[in-house]
């Protein structure tokens, strides 16, 4: 049990804070294309007007939990918008993001919203742009920045068809992960959130009277697991990996991707049981969960890998705790996180973008990109989330 | 002639076992021997065998005298590299001496444990006795020539001992453990520390594994003497010291041709098989606190804990030398260390595997080369070490440049093998993860880390090391030689004088304060005497002189004093002048916004330090200490300097150290700018300067080469030429004044 009393300063600033990144933007305008609904930015700093797509559904989570459940279907309407216009959803609404797009998180933050207002027709419609967007763009075969390339399984890829736009689309922009080449890597977490698109469709027009469709869906899914089974799941070493499909080997690298199957639902009790036992260890620290495997042999600073952890990946491995039951971990986990984030409200008076869960620490970044960020959005949401998740 | 070598270390480099009548040599452990021993074998077969004469070793031996004097006569007591010349410490004091001072107060301390330090006056008394046995007996063959290298901190006294009857040796000093930062050392009884320090500074060259240890070294020597240093060069009132980093290393090539010996290489696969091959962790510690075993191992539980993925996979070797477990705090390690591996194995062991292997007894080299040969992983972790060689010769023994090291960044050593895995000795987590980093790291990032490190290890091997020493010593003997011609003499006075004689015009710069004047209580009791005005007035009379008196005083002070004779006048280090005949004028535009910021900072340390005072001036304020309490003035004197230094970043002053003052003054004025005024203003045939503090050496810069600049005292300064005493300031104006007045006669 997590008791709310003990973070009431963060929460209240949680709370205040709502209403200076909320944003409405609805005509093109120097970089920002228009969006007709207002939208949540991480920070009014630098982030100012940019509405994330994976930064949404983290951010979507925390907003129902503030009775803000309009402004997050806006939000999502907001994403339908840009997809009918543009045939992508981008990492952001900016004009020269639009060749990029980031792990789709559609589905999940629809379904999030339908779960509290039960408005059916609304997600009919949202699920339509999704069913779109996995078909046009991850599944594209005849794209010319093709996504699935190996086995059904895709990969990130960006428009001009680059390792670094590639990486940037990850959201993992930048980390060792991907050693520079990830247009060469099927990575472990897309093709979960790919599994998670498919089985959250199955299970849609399964309620909605399409077992036509319900089929479809399901089996795709299930190919798509045999497939990461087979590929990417290491039986010795208990845990997911990339999977280097012009090597045609696993790699090495442990990252927290490896946790997404279990977010998806699409580890077994047995895989989810040994990544409990031995993987889970590693990647806990005083502040919760590290990004990456230390990596002390490249020199250069990258905020997605050690010893940073990031509000969202927190979740992922929180929820994939709880699909499996695994609740005392969950909590223990989310504790950690809670306890450094408040420690470092207390003494720096903001909530931060990413955290070195190492040292307890506001997050650590690479001086020629942009200094570590405070805000902030996702991390404000997952707060509140995790307060409530265990309450 | 090649000079000859005394080392002194407590211990012979040899330990003497009689077994059924037969006589043993064994040699000690120990980094220091084999140093010296690879060294001195080098040196003989790079020079001419006879015309070296042996080094001599001084040092206590296992046995009582009488029994030393018995072997002695059988003709067994010789060793082919060292002549050996024992003292003998009565067992009693022995005990006060070894396992008290030495072990039981400065290693704890100078290894971080203040805690388990201990300072019974009967340990100092006794040790002070111990080091003055050592002195006699180096003073009895002590020939003039001879180099005395003197090894660690069980002999800190004996420089200064020794110093005080050999005025001129060339003596060496070395400290093989950490010197601990001011904080701790402040820790010893006042008496006592200062000793020990002035100990130290009898030698002429100080030695240290590493530039942290010297840092150290050096504030503790100006925080309790007082004596400032300019690049590692300490200048006391009649020496100067040498302080510098040698960090010892091993014989690189020794340990890198392990590989290639059968008996070694078979030592290896025994290791291996016996563990079934799995991955090996090594350490190789003497016994000790310092060594951070404890925390290591605990570290070693939490690798099994965090990784159990590596279980059954890796087992780890952990080899203790026994050492001095008869003093409790050793025994307590011992049980504490024990306990905790029966508790890991019993924990995670199973039939098949046994997570850590320990053994507590010595190891021969043949043995030491197998372990490092077989190890994939070299754990070490001390707490605190002066240098630790094992984490030197694990590197050095693999010539396959595989395996890889985790070397605390509390040991002496990490400052030479920055590629190994640096972690903090104490953090579980950081240990734990390195080890895990360390099992998966490639072949190819393994030979990268070890090429480079090899690489530097085998430019400065422990050969190198002896050899930089020592020549670093005869190199400061030369310079020393350099320094005694400074000092005016007979000669030089000469020289003087006849130049003076001959000029048709000359320029005379005098300091006032411990310059024409004694160095008086108060600022306003220095009055110049009637002696003095006259000297000054004599002097100024001739008119071929231009003098020009250049103080720190206020312009009112200066001119209440000398307003009536006919003199050039510079007040407040540079900041006003006043020519003959004229009336006084500023010397640069400056602004004295920073002086009320300044004037809290020193009333607040007026307030803490009783008989101090501030004398304000128009461009500069001086904490005056020659009043207060000696040790109390000077401990705040050393905290204002600091807390100044803080806030002059950002105001337009700077800090300058006198004699018993800390003066703050506006950039751009000093000395040397106002001297200029004159010595632009005309050629001079006959130029003199002569002053006593830091704030003169403005004024020296000025001064032609081939002209006299003249510094009272004995510290390192740029001045051509040095007086020991004020008194003889006066001595030399009255020969320049009599010199004239005969030729005057004449």
């Amino acid at each position: 049990m997590i008791n709310s009393e003990e973070y009431k300063e963060s929460l209240l600033y949680i709370k205040n804070y709502w209403k200076k990144i909320t944003c409405y933007h609805p005509h093109d305008k120097q970089l920002h294309l228009g969006l007709p609904n207002k939208f949540i930015s991480p920070n009014n700093i630098i982030f100012k007007n940019d509405q994330f797509y994976w930064d949404s559904y983290f951010t979507i989570l925390g907003l129902v939990k503030a009775n803000k459940n309009n402004l997050a279907k806006g939000m999502v309407d907001n994403f339908c918008y840009l997809f009918d216009r543009f045939g992508i959803i981008p990492m952001r609404n900016r004009y020269y993001n639009l060749g990029t797009s980031q792990p789709p998180f559609l589905t999940s933050m629809a379904l999030e919203v339908f779960s509290y207002d039960k408005d059916i027709l609304w997600l009919n419609k949202v699920m339509n742009v999704a069913e779109k967007e996995l078909k046009k763009y991850w599944k594209n075969e005849s794209l010319t920045e093709t996504h699935i390339v190996y086995n059904g399984l895709s990969r990130y890829c960006d428009h001009f068809i680059t390792h670094l736009g590639s990486e940037h689309e990850s959201g993992w922009d930048m980390t060792s992960r991907f050693k520079d080449r990830c247009l060469d890597y099927l990575p472990i977490d897309l093709n979960s959130c790919l599994y998670k698109y498919e089985m959250d469709l199955a299970k849609f027009f399964k309620e909605y009277k399409n077992p036509r469709k319900s089929k479809m869906y399901f089996d795709m899914a299930e190919r798509r697991r045999t497939e990461i089974d087979k590929l990417m799941w290491n039986k010795k070493k208990k845990f997911y990996y990339d999977y280097d499909y012009k090597k045609k080997v696993q790699s090495k690298f442990i990252s927290v991707a490896g946790f997404y199957p279990m977010w998806a639902g699409l580890a077994s009790p047995e895989q989810a049981a040994s990544i409990k036992e031995y993987i889970l260890p590693m990647f806990e620290y005083d502040g919760g969960v590290v990004n990456t495997q230390q990596h002390r042999l490249s020199s250069d600073l990258k905020q997605h890998d050690f010893p940073n952890g990031w509000p969202h990946q927190q979740w992922i491995v929180i929820k994939g705790l709880l699909n499996y039951g695994y609740s005392d971990d969950a909590m223990r986990i989310a504790r950690k996180w809670l306890d450094m984030n408040h420690k470092l409200f207390m003494e720096t008076g903001k909530f931060w973008e990413k955290h070195d869960v190492v040292k307890c620490e506001i997050g650590i970044y690479n001086p020629s990109r942009y200094p570590t960020q405070f805000g902030f959005g996702w991390t404000n949401a997952i707060f509140l989330r995790l307060i409530n998740e265990f309450k | 002639m090649k000079k000859r070598l005394i080392l002194i270390s407590n211990r012979l480099p040899f330990n003497i076992i009689e077994k059924d009548g037969k006589i043993d040599f064994v040699p000690s452990a120990g980094g220091l021997v084999s140093s010296i021993k690879s060294y001195v074998e080098k040196s003989k077969t790079l020079t001419d065998l006879s015309a070296i004469e042996p080094p001599l070793w001084i040092g206590t031996a296992d046995v009582s005298e009488e029994r030393f004097m018995k072997l002695h006569e059988t003709g067994n007591l010789y060793h082919d590299d060292f002549e050996l010349s024992p003292v003998f410490i009565p067992p009693a004091m022995y005990d006060k001496y070894y396992n008290g001072f030495c072990n039981d107060t400065i290693w704890p301390l100078f290894h971080y444990f203040p805690s388990y330090a201990k300072f019974p006056d009967e340990y100092f008394t006794n040790y002070v006795q111990a080091n003055n046995i050592f002195c006699d007996k180096v003073l009895k063959v002590y020939k003039p020539g001879d180099i005395i290298w003197v090894h660690d901190y069980h002999l800190l006294l004996l420089p200064g001992l020794l110093r005080k009857h050999l005025p001129d040796a060339a003596i060496g000093f070395f400290l093989h453990i950490p010197f601990p930062s001011f904080e701790l050392f402040r820790l010893i009884p006042s008496k006592w520390r200062k000793e020990l320090l002035s100990g130290l500074l009898g030698a002429d060259l100080v030695g240290f594994h590493t530039n942290d240890y010297v840092q150290h070294f050096l504030k503790s020597i100006r925080e309790i003497l007082g004596y400032d240093n300019t690049l590692r060069v300490i200048s006391t009132p009649d020496r100067s010291v040498t302080v510098d980093t040698f960090p010892i290393s091993i014989d690189f090539s020794k340990f890198n041709k392990a590989s290639t010996d059968v008996q070694i290489c078979s030592e290896k696969s025994i290791i291996k098989e016996g563990l079934h091959n799995v991955k090996v962790i090594i350490s190789v510690d003497r016994l000790d606190y310092a060594k951070g075993l404890v925390n290591r191992l605990e570290s070693f539980e939490f690798f099994l804990e965090k990784y159990p993925l590596h279980r059954a996979n890796v087992t780890y070797v952990l080899l203790v030398v026994p050492s001095r477990d008869i003093i409790t705090k050793y025994a307590e390690t011992k049980k504490e260390i024990e306990g905790l591996v029966s508790r890991i194995n019993g924990k995670y062991g199973t039939l098949g595997w046994t997570p850590i292997i320990y053994q507590y007894k010595p190891l021969d080299f043949k043995k030491l080369a197998g372990l490092y040969l077989a190890a994939d992983v070299a754990l070490i972790t001390p707490m605190r070490d002066g240098m630790n060689l094992v984490a030197k010769e694990f590197i050095a023994t693999r010539a396959d440049k595989r395996g890889v090291l985790i070397l605390a960044e509390t040991a002496g050593a990490s400052s030479e093998l920055g590629e190994a895995i640096l972690v903090n000795p104490t953090d579980h987590q950081e240990i734990a993860d390195a080890i895990a980093l360390s099992l998966d790291m490639p072949i190819e990032e393994q030979i990268k880390r070890n090429e480079t490190m090899q690489q530097r290890l085998r430019e400065y091997d422990v050969m190198k090391w002896a050899e930089d020493f020592l020549t670093q010593l005869d190199q400061k003997k030369l310079k020393q030689e350099k320094l005694k011609v400074k000092i005016v003499n007979e000669v030089i006075q000469n020289q003087i004088l006849e130049r003076y004689e001959k000029a048709a015009n000359r320029l005379i710069l005098l300091d006032y304060d411990g310059t024409l004047a004694p160095i008086a209580a108060l600022p306003h009791l220095a009055i110049p005497d009637a002696e003095l005005l006259s000297l000054i007035k004599m002097l100024s009379s001739d008119e071929k002189n231009e003098v020009v008196l250049i103080s720190g005083r206020p312009v009112n002070v200066l001119e209440n004093w000398f307003g009536n004779l006919n003199v050039n006048l510079v007040a407040e280090h540079g900041a006003f002048y006043k020519k003959r005949d004229a009336r006084w004028l500023q010397t640069v535009q400056v602004n004295a916004d920073w002086k009320s910021e300044v004037m809290q900072v020193l009333q607040l340390f007026t307030e803490r330090c009783p008989g101090s005072f501030v004398e304000e001036k128009a461009l500069s304020l001086a904490w005056h200490y020659r009043n207060a309490g000696k040790d109390l003035g000077f401990l705040r004197s050393r905290e204002l300097i600091n807390s100044l230094v803080e806030i002059s970043s950002h105001l337009n002053f700077q800090v300058i150290e006198g004699n018993k003052v800390i003066e703050t003054r506006a950039r751009g004025v000093d000395k040397g700018s106002a001297a200029s005024i004159w010595l632009k203003q005309k050629k001079y045939s006959f130029i003199l300067g002569i002053g006593d503090d830091k704030t003169d050496e403005d004024l020296f810069r000025v001064i032609p080469p081939t002209e006299y600049s003249i510094r009272v005292g004995l510290a390192q300064s740029v001045s051509r030429f040095n007086l020991k005493h004020q008194k003889d300031v006066i001595a030399l104006l009255h020969k320049l004044i009599n010199s004239s007045v005969d030729l005057l006669i004449d």
